[in-house]
């Protein structure tokens, strides 16, 4: 009985022919690679000419393809590489590793891409943009830094969340729910130097994709969006160093074979040194420290065919002293990960994962020494599998518990805590998911991927669990202890994307999915500071819900040289957190009590419109949304705008090759204003001024926009050894954007008021040096 | 410690960065006028005075807007009543009052559109202030002179004292420059506590400690948030005192310590 429901299940959801097994079927299963340095090609196609079937390949270059008995014609592709045809002869499981070869010169033309011409009409993902890192190098940057957070930002949907900065919000959710994975690992403060540069090192990276929606059942934990960014694995052929130096920052790469083709090991860093070119302009600077660095290491190693190990670890810090104080934060995560494939259909990965973000400041004052620290740090382990079941079924699951550890802030001096006010209190949970994903085709036109997420987030002793009333004062206190689980949430979530092919040139796409966020990081300043609060889900504090609806339409043009889309969406957020007013977040144990919760719900229209081929490449990108929040504490209970509400965002990015060697690249960026609340009146308490306000983010910024202009010359490039040099002036038309609008008692008129601009970055020109043998 | 951090965050962005400051012209909506109260019941004065406004504009350039009541009344808990005479547009005042610590006070205005606002507050206990000390204080960048005030003072063992710090340098009286603290921080204990100003050589500071009732420390707490900030940075609200019926402003109930030094090496 229970066999024949199974089979039936199979047949209907899976499509799984149990009963025809007329013909006989052979697996075959491999890697794709790139010829040049052995680095795995995530994402690549395989595709079947005969049969029209096809599949891609996983986060670890893995393939495998199930097909009748005989010959078959399987196409090998991947952008940027020439596509390999291979005609074979299938009688029995076999194996099948494919190495393409780079057709580009090393400056791309594409700067975004899918990874097979036509592959935003075919998938079904929805929503989801892919970045080759290599490829965003001409695009020109602040200082030259070059930056992926800041590539994305020129992506419809995704806005900057401050002049220069690498923050980012995404479909109007805040920054904090963004889930950003490195090497699977999460990154919880994802910027340097106060936002400007991202903690991401270009040259050790391989592969970066957001999920603005339609979110893989694989990822959770953030409502917002995910990034997941893949560190290279190193060149397993040979030895090789590339680097660059820069205004502020120097980089250097070390690649190759650990033992030749089982193992391949990279180092990758980069240092600022900002403070050495300040200390030249002055001697107020002489004991000044100010750098970032950051280091990523990573190796893998074969054992036998159906085993890797891979080592992955990042650490980055900001450092910032004087003689007699010192300031510096930063993260650590470390992976560890072993491929494992069970059968030629069955592959599985196991994850190990650290990760730490962790701030000290430090000061001498006359001989009392001030400490102030904090952070968060987890334990995590995953499973992943991928069941290549049939060609057209490929079936994912997993699970994943992560143990965190929050440590809001700890104030000392001279080593002592200073009072019991202010001792704010260690927090512990663990954080559960499982999950299964499909991904089908139903027929020539019709695919899915649906799946189901179950999470979960247990607090764990020891802690004092404490309820307030209505003036935040302490009404009772719980105490729990070491180990004792006392509060424990569970989320189902669903998610399921369809796309429904009209022609081979067009498709519709639709997709529902929900999320829950179980940590919230409390921030009240514009652009974060690094003391910012990751707090854990508590009985007062609920987890973050959000459901999305997105549909979109694609279409190429001319032999996929345009690439056209538009995407429309609507998401509704649960148990917002916020700050009532006058909350005073730092060195608070009580902060939990000025918290206020309510709802949010964002929509908006993106469209993209993106030349691929050519000697012009580029792209034309607008959005239209709406952010809005309902707190009841807050604005009378009346919705207002989300400080994130941009109401139209534009970008326009382009390349052009003027000659083999040089390229000029240019973007312009133009976006609403953030609402804000500005005063509408005064008043005098006294004999201080007092702004009056009216209603919550009724105002708004001026309108920010930018050009930047980049020129990239190739010095040298004779296939064994590769330079260039990129000159690029940020903010050309020197733009005077305003990063904050404060207001004043003019010092020259008393008793007048005057609202004071204080704009961040004129015009920037930068160069920088690459190199590569 | 806060501020520390923000300082450091600021100086590290205004240094590397060549980031530039200007006033820009912003329009900015006309609310409504809102009803201002500002009223003190001085323990050591013996009495109660009340200043009463509206809101201007934001770029009017009127100091203040006083405006008239049509009555004022404040009652002790024995429910003795003090009469206010007027002495100039929106200033009252009521005199010979005694007030004795924990004595409760409830004033009542009614505003020209009969309105009435009504709020109370307990007086406090004084303390005095022992000393200042001048102390010398190094900048982590530059080589200015520069000298901090340190106020001492022994806090009143037993009951819940709250502190407001005022500075007059020269003659001027820094509107934005107090300190707010409760005895939160060591009941009974002897306090210290440096001045948010520094100061050099030949100022004259006199330092007024106040010590206040809980409804003013609640408000100052709120004044000193939202002062010298708005649109961007946090996010601004109005300041809510113990009136009734949405009026802004506070009645509160203070005492008065002060002592003057001239800063000298």
């Amino acid at each position: 009985m229970y066999k024949k429901l199974f089979i039936l299940l199979c047949y209907c959801c899976l499509g799984i022919p149990f009963h025809l097994s007329a013909q006989e079927t052979f697996t075959i299963s491999g890697y794709m690679r790139d010829a040049d340095t052995g680095e795995e090609l995530l994402y690549a196609n395989i595709f079947v000419v005969e049969s029209k079937v096809g599949v891609t390949t996983n986060l670890y270059g893995f393939y495998s393809l199930t097909l009748p008995k005989g010959t078959h014609t399987l196409q090998y592709s991947y952008i940027g590489f020439e596509k390999k045809e291979l005609s074979i002869d299938l009688q029995q499981d076999m194996e099948q590793n494919v190495e393409l070869v780079s057709n580009s010169q090393k400056l791309q033309e594409v700067i975004v891409t899918d990874k097979k011409e036509d592959d935003n009409i075919t998938n079904t993902e929805i929503g989801a943009m892919t970045l080759d890192v290599k490829d965003a190098k001409l695009i020109p940057v602040l200082l030259g830094e070059q930056d992926i957070l800041k590539t994305m930002q020129l992506l419809p949907g995704v806005s900057a969340n401050s002049e220069g900065g690498s923050g980012f919000f995404v479909r109007g959710g805040d920054t904090d729910q963004n889930l950003i994975l490195l090497d699977e690992a999460p990154v919880y403060n994802a910027s340097h130097l106060l936002g400007f540069f991202s903690v991401f090192n270009s040259d050790a990276l391989k592969d970066v994709k957001l999920y603005k929606g339609g979110i893989p059942a694989q990822y959770g934990g953030r409502v917002s969006s995910v990034m997941d960014i893949r560190m290279k694995n190193g060149n397993s052929k040979k030895w090789g160093a590339s680097g660059g130096i820069g205004l502020i920052s120097s980089r250097l790469t070390v690649e190759g074979p650990l033992v030749k083709d089982k193992g391949s090991i990279i180092v990758s860093g980069r240092r600022t040194y900002a403070d050495l070119m300040l200390r030249a302009t002055s001697s107020d600077f002489d004991d000044l420290t100010l750098y970032f660095y950051d280091l990523n290491l990573k190796a893998n190693y074969k054992l036998g065919n159906k085993d890797r190990i891979y080592l992955s670890g990042y650490f980055g810090r900001d450092v910032f002293g004087t003689d007699n104080a010192g300031f510096d934060w930063g993260n650590v995560t470390g992976t560890l990960r072993w491929n494992h494939t069970f059968s030629n259909k069955l592959f599985s990965n196991l994850s190990l994962i650290y990760s730490d973000y962790n701030y000290g400041f430090k000061v001498d004052n006359a001989g009392t020494i001030i400490e102030l620290s904090g952070g968060i740090f987890d334990y995590n382990i995953k499973q992943d599998f991928n069941w290549y079941i049939n060609p057209k079924n490929n079936l994912q699951f997993g699970w994943q518990a992560i143990y965190h550890r929050f440590k809001p802030s700890t104030f000392l001096v001279d080593g002592e805590p200073i009072s019991e006010e202010l001792d704010i209190s260690e927090q512990q949970g663990i954080e559960g998911a499982l999950y299964v994903a499909n991904e089908q085709k139903i027929n020539s036109r019709l695919s899915l991927n649906y799946g189901l997420r179950l999470s979960s987030y247990s607090n764990i002793g020891p802690y004092d669990v404490k309820t307030y009333d209505e003036n935040d004062e302490v009404t009772s206190t719980t105490t729990y202890k070491s180990g004792e689980f006392y509060k424990t949430y569970i989320g189902l979530e669903p998610r399921i994307n369809a796309t429904f092919l009209l022609n081979d040139v067009s498709s519709i796409k639709a997709s529902y999915n929900r999320t829950y966020q179980y940590l919230h990081l409390l921030s009240n300043s514009t652009s974060g500071t690094p003391t910012d609060l990751w707090l854990p889900s508590t009985d007062l504090i609920k987890p973050e819900i959000a459901d999305q609806v997105a549909l979109g339409y694609f279409r190429n043009f001319k032999n996929n040289t345009y690439e056209f889309s538009v995407e429309g969406y609507y998401k509704n957020l649960l148990n917002q957190v916020d700050y009532e007013d006058g909350a005073d977040a730092f060195l608070n144990p009580d902060i939990e009590a000025e918290l206020v919760f309510g709802k949010g719900k964002a929509y908006g229209m993106e469209v993209l419109l993106r030349k691929n081929k050519g000697k012009f490449t580029g792209w034309l990108s607008y959005t239209l949304s709406t952010s809005k929040r309902q707190i009841d504490e807050v604005n009378g209970g009346e919705w207002f705008s989300a400080r994130q509400d941009r109401t139209h965002d534009v970008s326009v990015v382009g390349s052009y090759q003027l000659h083999p060697r040089l390229t000029l690249s240019g973007s312009w960026v133009y976006y609403t204003g953030d609402a804000v609340t500005y005063p509408s009146g005064k008043y005098y308490i006294d004999g201080a001024l007092i702004p009056l306000y009216t209603s919550r983010n009724a105002d708004r910024m001026p309108a920010y926009h930018r050009f930047d202009l980049g020129l990239t010359w190739v010095l040298k490039d004779n296939g064994k050894r590769y330079s260039d040099l990129n000159i690029s002036c940020y903010n050309l038309y020197n733009r005077k954007n305003a990063y904050t609008i404060t207001f004043r008692e003019s010092e020259t008129n008393v008793g007048q008021t005057e609202a004071v601009r204080l704009a961040l970055f004129g015009s920037v020109p930068a160069i920088t040096w690459n190199f590569k043998f | 410690m806060n501020k520390y951090i923000s300082l450091f965050l600021s100086l590290s962005i205004l240094s590397i960065f060549m980031s530039c400051e200007d006033v820009i012209e912003l329009e900015l909506e006309d609310s409504s006028p809102q009803f201002i109260i500002e009223a003190v019941l001085d323990m050591d004065q013996n009495n109660c005075t009340v200043l009463l406004s509206k809101s201007n504009g934001f770029y009017e350039s009127t100091a203040i807007n006083t405006v008239n009541a049509t009555a004022i009344t404040l009652t002790d808990a024995d429910g003795n009543n003090y009469d206010f005479s007027q002495e100039t547009d929106g200033r009252y005042i009521a005199e010979n009052i005694t007030v004795a610590p924990e004595q409760v006070f409830t004033l009542a205005i009614t505003d020209e559109d009969g309105q009435t606002y009504t709020a109370s507050s307990s007086a406090p206990y004084p303390v005095a202030l022992d000393s200042l000390e001048v102390e010398e204080f190094v900048f982590p960048f530059g080589d200015e002179e520069n000298y901090r005030i340190f106020i001492n003072w022994v806090d009143l063992e037993g009951v819940d004292n709250f502190y407001r710090s005022k500075i007059i340098a020269n003659d001027t009286f820094l509107v934005e420059s107090y300190n707010i603290v409760s005895d939160e921080i060591g009941d009974g204990e002897e306090l210290r506590l440096p001045l948010q100003e520094f100061f050099e050589i030949g100022e004259e500071v006199e330092v007024q400690l106040q010590s206040i009732d809980e409804n003013s420390y609640e408000y100052f707490i709120q004044i000193e948030e939202v002062q010298g900030e708005g649109g961007g940075n946090t996010t601004p609200y109005n300041p809510k005192g113990n009136f009734d019926n949405g009026a802004l402003g506070y009645f509160g109930i203070i005492s008065t310590s002060s002592k003057t030094v001239v800063v000298e090496k």
